[in-house]
């Protein structure tokens, strides 16, 4: 599992009918400066992520997101989703230090 | 597997239900020279791993949804084992 | 999942018996400029998805890879790995609205 900054969103005129009341975030993921609370940029560089959402990110979170066959694990239809919002995330302690978010 | 040193660790109360209650330890993937490899990942803890300790864990979900007994988890990093000082 | 630019599609009469009468696009994934986030910049790699939804060129898509692929909407028995999922509408960066559908 990823941390990643919800950098926006994306909305779609059609779509996989399995997508049943989903978001779409657009996530950028983060490095070891954005993770320790660094005051950086939201975008990355990193290559950004569309992850899917039902758990209710919005613009800023930081999120723990997963990628691959297990983001469709938690659904009970066959649904195309290989990046998954598992987590918002409150308070990072790292190398020492905590902040909350 | 893959090698990493336990960097912190996180707190989320809007998480997926399987995560609720486990520690999510903030995991630094290392080679065999400790130097990092990639950016920091969260994995799960059943293990009781300190800050500053190595550990290895699995990436594979199969092995975690086995080990939580429960198939629909999104979950794929676990703590499998820590390392000897 | 990654937004990406239709930039053609494929034309193949040799094939797997399968994928016959499956639209197969030419995408290059849309990353957002760290350097402006109000515009993307092209992906370096090319990628070749599977389309159900009859995106056009030039259109902006959102696409999934790996086994998810084949969770697709009739892509089941497809030997695929990637798959245009949804025809985007909009998108906002940072509170900016950075993409609309014409």
């Amino acid at each position: 599992m990823r941390f990643g900054k919800v950098i926006g969103k994306v909305t779609l005129s059609d779509s996989d009918p399995s997508y049943k009341g989903g978001r779409f975030l657009l996530v950028s993921p983060m490095d070891k400066a954005r993770i320790s609370g660094e005051d950086l940029p939201p975008v990355s560089g990193l290559p950004d992520v569309v992850v899917y959402d039902n758990v209710g990110g919005g613009l800023g979170d930081t999120i723990g997101f997963v990628e691959g066959g297990e983001a469709s694990a938690t659904f009970d239809q066959p649904t195309p989703v290989d990046a998954f919002n598992c987590a918002l995330i409150d308070e990072i302690s790292y190398q020492g230090k905590t902040h909350s978010l | 597997m893959i090698r990493a040193r336990v960097e912190g660790n996180v707190v989320s109360t809007m998480c997926h239900e399987t995560m609720r209650g486990w520690r999510l330890l903030i995991c630094q993937p290392i080679d065999e020279e400790d130097r990092d490899l990639g950016q920091p990942v969260m994995a799960i803890d059943p293990q009781g791993a300190g800050v500053g300790s190595t550990i290895v864990i699995t990436t594979d979900g199969k092995g975690v949804r086995e080990f939580l007994g429960i198939d629909k988890t999104p979950i794929r990093n676990m703590i499998l084992a820590i390392e000897d000082e | 999942m990654f937004l990406a630019k239709v930039i053609g599609h494929v034309v193949a009469t040799k094939k797997d018996d399968k994928m016959k009468g499956r639209k197969l696009l030419l995408l290059r994934p849309q990353l957002v400029d760290p350097e402006d986030p109000t515009k993307f910049k092209d992906g370096s790699n090319t990628v070749v998805a599977v389309d159900g939804m009859g995106a056009g060129k030039g259109e902006m898509v959102l696409f999934v890879q790996g086994s998810s692929a084949r969770a697709t909407e009739g892509m089941k028995p497809l030997p695929v790995d990637c798959a245009v999922v949804g025809i985007v509408d909009t998108v906002d960066v940072l509170g900016t609205q950075t993409y609309k559908a014409k």
